[in-house]
């Protein structure tokens, strides 16, 4: 009975993507299996999954979807047979549309690596439908909080998460004491990644305290008194131990050093005793250190699941093309743009760090409210858009919300002559596409529907391979 | 001519700043300096006492449990201090934690009992069910609207000496029973509503400017504001479903 409604909800979901794809309705990245969800409520367990398979499960706020990306480009390049969750699709939803859309129309899945990110509440009831093998866990930050509630709830829900299946590797930011001290029975390996960053925190926070970087509250998961830092990488993130007790940030395996920058790449080392050369020399196209992060827990998953070559790493990381809306290029009315998906606080705070030093730089923020949004706007009140205040251009402003966001581009002393409000995303690019001089950029910092509103109404078709 | 000064003292920007809560500081502070009153804000954290004399504005944000168990053991020293400058008519804004600690206490539904300033008859009580939307709601005092974000479990509940601060049209405010929100005692603002609660209810913002002005003999200087993205922001939020 169970397998005939299993095949049911399977065909059913298949016959849906496939009238998607046909009719073109938007993707389907979700629906199909929203509804197979309908019928089969625990359908992804049984799903036949060929043994030799290994699952890999990426959760935490930030960077899950890069990190996938980036693993399931150096997996496929290194000419492994790999499927991953993409668009954000990371409910079971979307995991289950996407199971569906891979398998053979009898649930059989034979791929050697399946790799899917996560969202933080959606983990525990992943991991009591099948048995992933490894789990890396980027960063906690405050993240719709209007849905979780606390962050202590969120790590609670991942714990739980892990807590279901044993003889699980666990991959973790050293960097972020939360992750890497999260709690697991000893039976799970862990394995740590992090960065080797020199810039100490006053640097990063010389302004007024109460106007700094967006900050978690840094106490001890031991002993509960506050962490001191040597040094920070962004936010929360760095070199931490506490004073009272023995605690200190764990060495990691994967440890990123000679870390280096400009507008298009940064350049890193990495020391590892999993490497067999002294000096593992590495580029990622991509800027911002939280992408940076995203690659070291690429690099580590890889090199702790397959014995794979610098080569290899290089070419998947050289070859990556960003993943929708995570610095996604365009090509609007024959203009360049590029698309920074923006979704709370920190996140937010090092996408303006990064690009406001970019020359000629244009902007368009535009932001919704609706669930896979957040509902709760405040989260603009804690990213720093006063690093936007000496940008001398018009900044465009669109969603739902555009007019909070051109609220607080006021408070943050930017010129209220040089907002322009246009709630409708496809005038608003417009507008912004037709002000921009020969030399100027566009980019885009959109909410995750509003990115999605985009794609439907065709303003980010023409995604840019090369 | 000289500039009016005000001083506001930000209480733990670092532990209490959970919803946006700067956004209300940043608020103050734009629209005193638009209407040249200067506004200097010290933050106050753990351990640092606090100069009641000194200060015309008080902020206290809210935080997660972890965090306002720190800050209740913290306040008992600040107690007096706190109370002193509550009666010598002080204004002060307290949201979501800042609110709960402002009562007698605040019992998480962990069953633990946080310790309040003592300083307003109300208390609150951890609920399993988190109360989460966008609230409207109308000032008893004015009948203007206000909204907000309310995201909170506690349930907080007003002696029959105190006024709440505004009746609920939409949501759920302080308890979700009685049809009130917030609390409003001498020049005291308490309040589950962020999002940031100031931005987008300017008038509350320049109230609580005018009230500290008229504490120190000022009164409001006459210089208009341009308030269309304000007043267009809150008009749009007051449509929004909960």
């Amino acid at each position: 009975m169970n397998k005939l409604l299993f095949l049911l909800s399977l065909w059913l979901a298949k016959l849906i993507s496939c009238l998607i794809s046909i009719l073109h309705i938007g993707q389907a990245s979700n629906f199909p299996g929203k509804i197979a969800l309908k019928i089969k409520k625990d359908l992804i367990k049984y799903f036949n999954i060929n043994s030799s398979c290994k699952i890999i499960l990426v959760t935490g706020t930030n960077g899950k979807s890069t990190t996938c990306g980036l693993l399931a480009n150096i997996l496929k390049v290194s000419g492994f047979n790999v499927i991953f969750n993409k668009s954000g699709a990371n409910l079971l939803s979307g995991i289950a549309s996407m199971f569906c859309h891979h398998s053979t129309l009898f649930g059989k899945l034979k791929y050697d690596y399946i790799v899917l990110e996560v969202d933080e509440a959606t983990l525990p009831l992943l991991t009591s439908q099948i048995k992933p093998h490894f789990i890396a866990i980027t960063n906690f930050f405050r993240d719709q909080l209007d849905r979780f509630g606390e962050l202590d709830a969120t790590v609670k829900l991942i714990e739980k998460g892990i807590d279901q299946i044993q003889d699980c590797t666990l991959i973790l930011n050293a960097d972020d004491y939360r992750v890497a001290f999260i709690k697991a029975t000893s039976t799970n390996t862990r394995i740590y990644y992090g960065l080797e960053y020199h810039t100490s925190e006053d640097s990063h926070n010389k302004e007024v305290s109460w106007q700094s970087d967006p900050q978690e509250i840094t106490t001890c998961p031991k002993c509960s008194n506050p962490l001191t830092f040597s040094s920070k990488s962004l936010a929360h993130l760095g070199n931490y131990k506490c004073n009272k007790c023995t605690l200190e940030k764990p060495l990691p395996n994967y440890l990123l050093t000679n870390i280096q920058s400009d507008h298009l790449t940064i350049n890193f080392d990495i020391v590892s005793l999993s490497f067999t050369n002294n000096k593992n020399n590495f580029f990622l196209p991509m800027i911002g250190t939280f992408n940076l992060y995203n690659a070291a827990c690429a690099i580590s998953i890889a090199k702790t699941i397959t014995n794979i070559t610098n080569v290899q790493i290089q070419k998947g990381l050289q070859t990556y093309s960003t993943i929708f809306g995570r610095g996604e290029k365009i090509t609007i009315h024959n203009k360049t743009a590029w698309i920074y998906l923006i979704k709370n606080p920190t996140g937010t705070t090092e996408v303006l760090r990064t690009l406001v030093k970019i020359p000629n730089a244009r902007f368009l923020i535009a932001i919704n409210d609706n669930f896979a949004d957040g509902r709760d706007v405040s989260w603009l009140w804690d990213s720093r858009f006063d690093i936007l205040s000496k940008h001398k251009k018009d900044i465009y402003v669109s969603g739902k919300r555009a007019y909070d966001m051109a609220l607080r581009l006021k408070y943050a002393d930017y010129d209220i002559n040089k907002i322009k409000v246009n709630e409708r995303i496809k005038d608003s690019v417009k507008e912004a596409v037709g002000a921009l001089q020969e030399d100027e950029i566009l980019y885009i910092l959109p909410t995750y529907t509003v990115l999605l509103e985009m794609q439907r109404k065709g303003l980010c078709k023409n995604v840019d391979k090369a | 001519m000289e500039k009016i000064t005000l001083e506001l003292a930000y209480l733990y920007p670092t532990l209490l700043n959970i919803y946006g809560d700067k956004g209300n500081v940043l608020t103050l502070l734009y629209r005193c300096n638009a209407r040249e009153i200067v506004l200097n804000i010290t933050t106050i954290g753990l351990n640092e006492s606090i100069d009641y004399e000194r200060f015309d504005i008080y902020f206290m944000g809210g935080g997660q449990d972890q965090e306002q168990i720190i800050v209740s053991e913290d306040l008992q020293a600040k107690k007096n201090m706190i109370k002193s400058a509550i009666d010598s008519d002080a204004v002060f804004l307290g949201i979501c934690g800042g609110y709960q600690l402002l009562g007698l206490y605040y019992k998480t539904n962990k069953g633990l009992e946080l310790k309040g300033l003592e300083i307003l008859d109300l208390y609150t009580i951890g609920g399993t069910k988190r109360m989460i939307g966008n609230v409207l709601c109308k000032e008893l005092e004015s009948n203007e609207t206000i909204v907000g974000f309310e995201n909170h479990s506690g349930r907080t509940y007003l002696g029959s000496s105190l006024k709440p601060l505004a009746k609920v049209i939409r949501g759920n405010g302080n308890n979700g029973e009685d049809g009130f929100e917030g609390v409003r005692y001498k020049n005291v603002f308490g309040t589950y509503l962020h999002g940031s609660l100031l931005p987008k209810n300017h008038m509350l913002a320049d109230k609580i400017i005018k009230l500290a002005l008229e504490r120190k003999g000022f009164k409001m200087p006459e210089i208009v504001l341009d308030d269309l993205i304000e007043s267009t922001a809150h008009k749009k939020a007051c449509k929004l479903q909960y």
